[in-house]
């Protein structure tokens, strides 16, 4: 049976919330708040983390497909799930690597195609990742609505914690939300209209086709979770789709996560996913040009399923925006010092097997491990004897240092020298973190982020942060 | 045939350091050469090979990719010139280069000369976008000048518990030597609660903690020694010993696990070096002045220690009990040192072999160091990377 073998999220650490944005313009909610992606951020690097906790340092060897989903994707032309597929060191041969956008329906669509390619036999295993960080003008009441946040899924006929066992879908020609080419911010038609003939009629639709198909009751599902734009539309939406009060997610995430696009399903499904008991049904309904109703049903395997880089640590791990003009600089809706630093592809693409996948050498003779990668060993002089060794993801603090000329949308730079646990010292930036929190002796973790836009393209590389769990 | 005890400094000349927005990169240059040749009281057409020390051109002007760059200025031809580069060593590097070929006897006279012009852009410009925008796209991106020496400062007091008061000691010291050389860039006193008040650059660093960025340049006219007693009589160092040391560093010193970010293998290896030729075995006892590379003054108490002035850990001492101030045991930076003299980076080595040359000769007025008779230069470069020092001596 083809279904979920494992689950994970990304929620940033950054929260802007309702009371900075009230400050800010004056008006709206002092409530509440959403996620938000640092300055280093995007809709790549969150998906990375997402796919990093959902593989939970498990094997890749039988992944065959990589999908990635987006609205928001950093790139237009240039795929993002090729990244992934390099980061999570998903071999180059015989993997499908796809890009799904456009849409709110992209990651619903994306796991449609990766269950059919697993059910089909053309993908033993297939990683979906979804995620979003979408832009609406200053000040747009949905700016505290929007939230910033990613998802994975790794799909497998190979003992998954949940059976998928049916996906139905509705395609429907729409305008609601959209954003043409060229524009940086969402644009949207009339809230009423959308309610009424768009989202709330067609996720309907969608759940009564589902049901009606499996020849299951309303009342079947244990939890039924779907994308929601807002408070209001959670409510007209529970009352239309007649789900029982017992169905709904306690937390639906809106007023901590906030409406994260195409990640916003897959982590309603998490937290569906991380209460249910083995035979459980899940209905999950993505929307967007149409909808997509995903039914699951939990087996014996999730009684031993445990994530602890789940959603509950990353609602816990929160640092709140001290500053609305931060998020401005965050997202480049301020002109300020730009850097371009040199960025030749050609050496990106040379060494990307150390840069992405975090390849150092181990030498074969003396056991010194060396990163950046070097030919000859600084210990024993053997020439190109080496194997191939990761460098860990978590490490101390050996020093550091509080840089505040360096520019960066979020100063000091704080600079670390850390001695990574297995082996090796890397020297990179500090994020997500406090200036004041740093220290010698300090636990960090790596995360892969956004460095400079060199090169006229992105430019992604580890950099350090505070663990997502303390000890 | 060695260079040490053998090759002589006759001349030295420099240009005014500073933020020299009416000179250009020549201007300099001419004024630094055509000094040291009065100086060396030796014609130019007595000048049969040349070495031109510039970090780097072509960041904001095509002067100082080649040898060209020294002798179009001087109308030297044809004359052999060749340009080094070294990173902050640079300046020593064109020293060691003309010594060398006096040592070997291929040349009589020889000139070396370095110049830096860097304030044609912003500070900010010059050498820290050097840092933000060269350099691998990604390893280190973040890193500055300070950023490297602050790594340092925070493991040093981590590890031996001092405050940043014992840094701004360091800066009020050189800014005093400073405030006595007509030719420095910062002349002027400050306070230790300028130095403790000022902002931060890169903490634990504040603004007095780092050398300015500077234009200058520097030179020196070098010979044999036995050219030398014929030509000035005792009025010339002697090259007792010089040594540059290559150890990891740049981009690979903070990603390499057994660097103590305490001090520099480069300047320990580079002083064994130049003090085995000068046969100098108790530094702390022969030595009676040192211009060393304070390009941040916790770079200046780690030098202490990697040149064998002071015990592993100790350094700080030497700037608590006045030890490196003028009057002291050991004064260390009489000229002012890069924090207050300035930093061109290709001239500073050259710079301090003039320093301590004129010590050596009794010429520093009221910052001589009394009864100077040995002295070291160090250039430290690339954080680690490169060290070079040089042992001067009085004649015979």
């Amino acid at each position: 049976m083809v279904g979920i073998k494992s689950y994970g999220v990304y929620i940033p650490r950054y929260r802007l919330t309702g009371a900075l944005l009230r400050e800010a313009w004056g008006s709206g909610p002092a409530k509440g708040e959403r996620a938000l992606a640092n300055h280093d951020e995007d809709a790549l690097t969150m998906a990375v983390d997402a796919v990093e906790n959902c593989l939970m340092d498990g094997g890749v060897s039988a992944v065959d497909a990589v999908y990635f989903a987006s609205a928001s994707a950093p790139y237009l032309e240039k795929s993002c799930a090729t990244t992934i597929a390099a980061v999570a060191d998903v071999r180059e041969d015989g993997v499908a690597a796809a890009d799904f956008g456009g849409s709110l329906r992209a990651g619903t669509a994306a796991l449609r195609a990766a269950a059919d390619a697993v059910v089909a036999g053309s993908a033993r295993e297939a990683v979906v990742a979804a995620a979003d960080c979408r832009l609406v003008a200053p000040g747009h009441p949905l700016e505290g609505v929007l939230g910033d946040a990613a998802a994975a899924l790794l799909i497998s006929a190979d003992n998954p914690i949940a059976v998928i066992n049916r996906i139905h879908s509705v395609s429907a020609e729409f305008m609601d939300i959209w954003r043409c080419a060229g524009d940086k911010f969402l644009k949207f038609e009339d809230a009423k209209f959308i309610l009424e003939k768009g989202y709330g009629a067609q996720l309907k639709r969608a759940l009564d086709g589902l049901l009606d198909r499996c020849g299951l009751a309303r009342d079947a599902p244990a939890k039924v979770v779907f994308y929601a734009p807002d408070a209001a539309g959670l409510k007209a939406q529970t009352k239309a789709l007649k789900v029982k009060p017992e169905a709904l997610l306690e937390d639906p995430l809106l007023d901590t996560v906030g409406n994260a696009g195409n990640a916003a399903p897959f982590l309603a499904l998490a937290a569906a996913l991380d209460s249910a008991e083995p035979g459980d049904r899940i209905v999950m309904l993505g929307y967007g040009g149409g909808a997509d109703a995903v039914l699951v049903t939990a087996t014996e395997a999730i009684r031993d399923y445990d994530n602890p880089r789940g959603l509950r640590a990353h609602l816990a791990a929160r640092r709140e925006l001290p500053a609305y003009t931060k998020y401005l600089r965050f997202r480049k809706l301020i002109d300020t010092e730009e850097i371009f630093p040199f960025s030749p592809y050609p050496l990106v693409w040379r060494e990307q097997k150390a840069n992405l996948a975090r390849y150092g050498k181990k030498c074969n003779r003396c056991g010194t491990f060396s990163y950046p990668p070097q030919r000859v060993c600084r210990n024993c002089d053997a020439k190109d004897d080496f194997t191939d060794e990761k460098l860990s993801r978590t490490g101390k603090v050996f020093t550091f240092a509080k840089d505040h000329l360096f520019p960066s949308a979020d100063p000091p730079v704080v600079m670390v020298s850390a001695d990574m646990d297995g082996g090796g010292r890397l020297y990179a930036q500090l994020t997500d973190a406090a200036p004041d929190s740093a220290g010698v002796g300090m636990k960090v973790e790596l995360c892969f982020r956004k460095l400079h836009e060199g090169g006229e393209h992105f430019n992604y590389f580890w950099k350090f942060r505070p663990p997502l769990i303390e000890d | 045939m060695g260079a040490p005890g053998s090759v002589a400094v006759i001349g030295v000349g420099m240009s005014k350091f500073g933020e020299n927005f009416d000179m250009s990169y020549t201007d300099m240059l001419v004024d630094a050469c055509c000094e040291a040749f009065e100086d060396a009281r030796v014609e130019k057409s007595r000048i049969e090979a040349a070495w031109l020390g510039t970090y780097l051109p072509y960041a904001w002007n095509i002067e100082g990719v080649s040898g060209s760059s020294l002798a179009e200025p001087l109308n030297l031809f044809p004359i052999p010139v060749t340009r080094v580069s070294n990173y902050c060593c640079t300046g020593m590097e064109a020293v060691r280069g003309a010594a060398l070929a006096v040592a070997s006897g291929e040349y009589e006279v020889a000139l070396a000369c370095g110049v830096e012009k860097m304030r044609d852009v912003t500070s900010r410009g010059s050498l820290v976008s050097q840092h933000i925008e060269r350099g691998h796209p990604y390893y280190c991106k973040g890193r500055t000048a300070p950023g490297i020496f602050a790594l340092m400062a925070t493991r040093y007091m981590h590890e031996y518990g001092i405050t940043h008061e014992t840094l701004s000691k360091v800066a009020v010291k050189n800014h005093r030597n400073g405030a006595m050389n007509g030719k420095a860039h910062f002349q002027r006193v400050i306070t230790m609660e300028q130095a403790e008040k000022a902002p931060f650059v890169v903490e634990p660093l504040r603004l007095f903690d780092c050398c300015p960025t500077t234009d200058g340049a520097a030179a020196a006219v070098v010979t044999t020694v036995e050219n030398a007693k014929k030509l000035k009589g005792k009025d010339f160092s002697v090259i007792r010993g010089m040594g540059l040391a290559v150890t990891e560093g740049y981009f690979t010193v903070q990603m390499t696990p057994s660097f103590t970010f305490t001090g520099f293998r480069a300047t320990q290896k580079a002083a064994e070096a130049a003090y085995k030729q000068a046969g100098i075995k108790e530094p702390k006892k022969e030595i009676s002045c040192a211009e060393v590379h304070d390009c941040f003054t916790i770079t200046e108490i780690l030098n202490y220690e990697d040149l064998f002035l002071a015990e592993k850990g100790e350094g700080w001492r030497m700037i608590e009990n006045g030890e490196s101030a003028l009057g002291g045991r050991l004064p260390v930076n009489p000229s002012g040192g890069l924090k207050s003299f300035g930093h061109p980076i290709g001239a500073s080595g050259v710079r301090m072999i003039a320093e301590i040359t004129n010590q050596l000769r009794g010429r520093c007025g009221e910052r001589q160091v009394e009864g100077a008779h040995t002295g070291i230069a160090h250039n430290l470069g690339g954080p680690g990377a490169v060290a070079t020092v040089f042992v001067l001596g009085k004649p015979e």
